[in-house]
């Protein structure tokens, strides 16, 4: 019968769902500190450097953000990672199907939510942190250690980008890989020594001499103690493993507050700057 | 047949009249043959001295409508003989048919009234169903001019004859091997001093003959007086105007079919038909998702439905291209299911892409009267029904009205639904005049979707409902109001012919999320995540005519006779629409406006058609159909201000139009193989009128084509069983799918099935029947769209299965009718229990899913005494947690977290157990 003959034959049809379920486990790892330099001159050492990772998707598009609607593969928890550790550490599974990816985007952290403006998720991690990226070092420029110590806290602040993770794949950023059944772990490395390069040696060896209304004031990594505006003493931040800041004199470390560029420029080297390495196996 | 004795004999008194009709001009037209009753046809019993005997026949055969009469003389066969009559009625017939009187199953003769001594005779006009029972039965008053009797003598006599022919057994009256509606005359002759008369003939000449016939009764009344007996056997109202069943895939769907298994709304009654599935997904007040050998027509895009000739489907409709909310439907009043699969007719017009599906309202004889039925049952389900049917009207005469309330199960399912249908035919013989319309409101809530993941990690309940404003604002209020005119003429020589005028007015309103909070306004650039609430808003107003001419029967060779048609449907839509998002926390604030349009829609559609039969085996027939389409859009949202132009250099808007034709030929062709099998091929050219809003200024309709092409048998190895097998091919330049994001239909390309479909009616006793069907299909997307930066994870691929659509449908249809006590109070107890067993194979869905497969059993039990009844239905008897539908993309129901971007299963969870208790009287 030929109507049978037309069933039997549908009932063959070849097809194989071009997307399988993978689980891929997620591994996270740093670089050992190592001395970067700076901008213009000095170098700086890392003592630590973690941070909050996570949401991470992987999407199939060229572009992430706004053009990732769905993505191949995602993991929506957060974890603290040393990123000064070289050993692989294992966060949890990335979910999603087989297929190629091409652009990757994630939060450090904090997540920016549809709905309310500005409003967030902000993981426990970054809580246990103190922000989404803690780097601690010491700079050497001109002969001066100068110890540092930052929180960065970032987040997707643009009205315009609500909902939309912090950081994407640039454009120009070659990033492609066929997810298949075959892979197991996706290795996500980062050098946290490329961030320093963002810093100027004025960020870190600060020059505030005395003037009218100071009473400590900076130069060279020496503490000035002013008074009328005239100099009247200095002592040395680095003989104490200190740094000098303007208005408060030698202190532990070194820190920025988020209005001022050292603090801009590593947010910004978080984000934009160099990216992580991606290494499928 | 029992062998008759020397004084009496049962009747053959049409037995197996193979007689070919011949019109006026004395046209043979041989497949207008009627094999007419049967060895046993003896409707009633009478005495005859021989076996031999002549009897004068009379043989009225009208069918639908235009009753004439004819008369032949039969010479009765020997007993036990299959007596051979022929007869040359003038038959207003479609020319293929072939049609099977009724015969008697089971008789026993009247009891002759106490203290009376008369001969007297008394002609019965009984009707019999579909299902071969007693539908109607009254006195035939005309039968006693001449001899009139008195009217207290009559009486007893009558009710005595009344009496005798509730109890008669009859197997139906068939055309083309479908159950019919038929009318018969049975006189009976009341002779006293008569001896004994029995009788069980029907039983020996529907192949029972080794069963023992009744004891020889007394005293005896007698059908039929003397050796001639005068029989007018009617057989009406079922003759179609043009031949509806021309492919393997063309079904005819009787009432006895239609109410075998409970159906808990009249839309249900749908299920019945091979390969479709029928599926509340959005609540009361939406048109249920239907899927059809193949197709997933989401609300109707792909099913060209009409309900007593209106045409359901709504063009350019905003939540999906032929929406056809069916809710409206009155199961007590929906009398038979026409059902197209494929496209073959050229009659079949807009959305005819998986076929076309035509409700036949009625009510018939046993249920006329005014009936009033009362539910309740599970989730606070109350309906009530009144259907109104004149007795002495027509069966297409009736009102009906029904009211339904429901607290809904699980969450947010609350809703309620009126109805009201009222459908009137005026006169009577070639030019009738029928009137129909129908008004519908409902208003329900709905839960939506929820994800399975959801589900599994004890987020939201099965049958629950998301806890915020934007997820528990789900539903739907629609209100629909339809009425038409159809004049009907039913001429000689298979002359026929139709003229209408409809109107009818539909308001849609409904909201909807599927995707929880990823959504952001496109005209209000920094709101976002406020809610994916969708608001549709659809306003159609239509109105359309129609009609169509099939000539006088003309043979111009010895072997090719047949009919030509020419027809032509129009109708014209004004529609408007409008799509919003919503915050539903702060009173539906509009924070997104999509769509807000104005649309007229023209339809012209023009067909022939021949209807011709070569030779003795064959039957071709052939057409051709084109339509003109035409769209003025007023899209009020178009040209939206973009980047590259100042915001104030110009006024939103873009006002296009467009127009096409869309032609196509169809075609089939019928061989008799065999007595017992018929072999069916077919190919049409159909197509799917394009979205409206979707067309650019100018351009010419992209109308979806499809080609279809069916090839399969029909079987019929005994009077009680049915089989049809069908294959088909069916091909579509361009497919639609669902679409979470817009909650409504976007392209996918074009897509092929192929597919099978096994259908059997089984009717074991004459008080059971079993319908079954299967059907297996093989869908693929060949062209879907491709990936872009848009959309650089496109859902679909090539060779992937179209999303959606179920690969085997099973159905499964049973009822069992008995009376269980013959006498309680002076009235049969009768019982009733029907079951329904629905099962789809896992559907497949975007990106690469596979839904769960769908298991459904029903199953309903009741009685009847007497002018009440009453009855127990129950739903997903085995209560099974099943998606009534599936979907995969992506969502975010957790607003408050970082949502995933991978596609989630989402299903639409279906009702669990539900039973309800029916009380009904007729009067």
């Amino acid at each position: 019968m030929l109507a049978l003959a037309l069933v039997g034959f549908g009932a063959f049809g070849c097809y194989e769902s071009p997307q399988q379920s993978v689980e891929l486990a997620l591994e996270l790892a740093g670089t050992p500190a190592s001395d970067a330099p700076l901008s213009d001159e000095g170098t700086a050492r890392l003592s630590r450097a973690e941070l909050a990772f996570g949401p991470f998707w992987l999407c199939p598009g060229a572009q992430a953000g706004e053009l990732c609607d769905t993505a191949r593969l995602e993991w929506l928890d957060a974890a603290r990672v040393d990123v000064l550790s070289s050993s692989a550490q294992s966060v949890g599974e990335l979910r999603g199907v087989t297929g190629e990816v091409q652009s990757y985007m994630y939060d450090l952290g904090i997540s920016s939510l549809l709905g309310e403006p500005g409003s967030s998720f902000v993981a426990p991690v970054v809580d246990e942190l103190g922000g989404s990226v803690w780097l601690e070092g010491t700079a050497s420029v001109r002969g001066v250690d100068v110890p540092f110590g930052v929180r960065l806290t970032i987040a997707t602040v643009e009205k315009s980008e609500q909902g939309v993770p912090v950081v994407r794949k640039s454009t120009s950023e070659a990033f492609s890989h066929r997810v298949s059944e075959a892979d197991e772990a996706l290795r996500v490395e980062f050098d946290p020594n490329a961030w320093l390069g963002s810093l100027r040696a004025s960020d870190l060896l600060v020059d505030a001499p005395c003037a009218e209304g100071v009473e400590l004031g900076c130069r060279e990594g020496l503490e000035l103690r002013c008074e009328a505006g005239v100099e009247v003493g200095t002592r040395s931040c680095a003989a104490l493993d200190q740094a000098c800041r303007a208005g408060e004199g030698c202190v532990e470390q070194l820190g920025w507050s988020e209005d001022e560029p050292a603090y801009r420029a590593l947010v910004q080297a978080v984000t934009a700057g160099v990216r992580p390495r991606f290494e499928f196996r | 047949m029992r062998e008759g004795g020397a004084a009496t004999e049962l009747a053959g008194l049409v037995g197996c009249i193979g007689f070919t009709f011949a019109d006026a001009k004395g046209l043979r037209l041989r497949r207008e043959r009627v094999t007419a009753a049967h060895p046993g046809m003896s409707f009633a019993i009478f005495p005859r001295r021989s076996s031999t005997a002549s009897r004068l026949l009379a043989a009225s055969v009208a069918c639908a409508g235009g009753l004439v009469s004819a008369s032949a003389l039969a010479q009765s066969a020997p007993a036990g003989a299959a007596p051979a009559s022929t007869a040359a009625p003038t038959s207003t017939a479609a020319p293929t048919s072939t049609v099977t009187l009724p015969r008697l199953l089971d008789a026993s003769p009247p009891a002759y009234p106490a203290g009376e001594v008369r001969e007297v005779d008394v002609v019965l006009v009984v009707v019999i169903a579909e299902t071969g029972a007693l539908d109607d039965a009254a006195f035939d008053s005309a039968s006693q001019q001449g001899s009139p009797l008195e009217a207290s003598a009559a009486e007893a006599f009558v009710q005595s004859a009344l009496e005798a022919v509730r109890g008669y057994r009859f197997e139906p009256a068939r055309r083309d091997g479908q159950p019919i509606r038929a009318r018969i005359r049975i006189p009976f002759a009341f002779r006293p001093t008569l001896p004994v008369v029995a009788s069980a003939p029907a039983r020996e000449s529907a192949g029972s003959a080794n069963e023992p016939a009744p004891e020889p009764h007394v005293p005896s009344s007698h059908a039929l007086h003397g050796d001639d007996a005068h029989l007018e056997v009617t057989v009406h109202g079922d003759r179609p105007l043009r031949t509806e069943r021309r492919a393997a895939s063309d079904y005819f769907l009787h009432r006895e079919q239609l109410e075998a298994a409970p159906h808990l709304e009249g839309v249900d009654a749908l299920r019945t038909v091979p390969g479709l599935s029928v599926f509340r997904t959005e609540g009361l007040a939406s048109a249920p998702s239907y899927s059809l050998r193949g197709f997933d027509s989401e609300h109707g895009q792909d099913i060209q439905f009409s309900v007593g000739g209106l045409p359901i489907n709504l063009p350019s409709h905003i939540h999906g291209q032929g929406y056809a909310d069916l809710g409206f439907l009155i199961g007590d009043v929906v009398d038979e299911l026409r059902v197209s699969e494929g496209v073959s007719d050229p009659k079949q017009g807009d959305f005819s892409v998986a076929g076309s599906l035509d409700v036949g309202l009625g009510v018939d004889g046993e249920r006329r009267g005014l009936t009033s039925k009362t539910s309740y049952g599970s989730f606070d389900t109350f309906r009530q029904l009144l259907v109104w049917a004149p007795k002495e009207a027509a069966r297409e005469s009736f009102g009906a009205a029904s009211y339904t309330s429901t607290s809904g199960y699980g969450e947010n399912r609350a809703g309620q639904a009126a109805s009201g249908i009222i459908q009137h035919r005026f006169g009577e013989g070639p030019l009738s005049v029928r009137f129909v319309g129908f008004a519908h409101g409902a208003s329900a809530g709905s839960a939506g979707v929820v994800r399975r993941d959801d589900i599994n990690a004890g987020v939201v309940c099965f049958t629950c409902v998301y806890p915020y404003a934007t997820a528990r604002a789900q539903g739907t209020t629609a209100q629909r109001v339809m009425a038409g005119f159809f004049v009907d003429y039913r001429g000689p020589e298979h002359a026929s012919g139709s003229l209408g005028l409809w109107v009818g007015r539909d308001d849609y309103r409904g909201q909807q999320n599927f995707t929880g909070f990823l959504e952001k306004s496109q005209t209000l650039p920094l709101e976002s995540g406020r809610g994916d609430l969708i608001e549709q808003l659809n306003v159609t107003d239509s109105v359309g005519l129609l009609g169509r001419y099939r000539t006088e029967a003309f043979e111009p060779t010895e072997w090719a006779h047949g009919t030509v048609e020419v027809g032509s449907d129009a109708r014209l839509d004004f529609i408007n629409q409008q799509q919003n998002l919503l915050d539903a926390s702060v009173r539906n604030q509009t924070w997104d406006r999509r769509v807000d349009a104005g649309i007229s829609a023209l339809d012209v559609g023009l067909w022939g058609d021949l209807d011709w039969m070569l030779g003795e085996k064959w039957v071709l027939r052939a057409g051709a159909r084109a339509d003109f389409l035409s769209y003025i859009v007023d899209d009020r949202l178009g040209n939206r201000p973009s980047q590259d132009r100042d915001q104030d250099s110009f006024w939103p808007g873009y006002r296009r139009s467009a127009s096409g034709v869309a032609f196509g030929p169809r075609a089939s062709i019928e061989y008799e193989a065999l007595p017992w099998m018929t072999l069916l091929g077919s190919y049409g050219e159909g197509y799917r009128s394009p979205q409206a809003r979707l067309l650019a200024d100018g351009e010419s309709a992209p109308f979806t084509k499809v080609w279809s092409g069916d090839v399969g048998a029909r079987f019929r190895l005994d009077p009680r069983v049915e089989l049809s097998l069908a294959g088909y091919l069916t091909r579509l330049s361009d497919d639609v799918a669902f679409d979470a994001s817009e909650g409504s239909l976007s392209r996918i390309g074009a897509t092929e099935r192929l597919g099978g479909t096994f259908y059997s009616v089984v009717r074991p006793t004459d008080w059971m029947l079993t319908s079954l069907s299967a059907t297996y299909v093989h869908a693929v997307l060949l062209e879907p769209p491709p990936a872009t930066a848009e959309e650089p994870s496109p859902p679909f691929v090539p060779g992937q299965p179209v999303p959606y659509v179920p690969p085997l449908v099973i159905r499964l249809d049973s009822s069992a009718t008995r009376q269980l006590v013959a006498d309680v109070a002076g009235k049969p107890l009768v019982g009733r229990v029907g079951l329904g067993l629905s099962f789809l194979a896992g559907r497949p869905l975007p990106y690469g899913q596979t839904a769960v497969p769908v298991g459904l059993l029903d199953a309903s039990a009741g009685v009847s005494w007497g002018p009440l009844q009453f009855g127990l239905e129950g739903y997903n008897l085995l209560d099974s947690r099943y998606a009534a539908s599936e979907y995969s993309f992506v969502s975010n129901w957790s607003p408050n977290e970082p949502s995933s971007r991978l596609p989630a299963r989402h299903i639409a969870a279906g009702a669990p157990l539900t039973l309800l208790g029916t009380l009904g009287v007729t009067l």
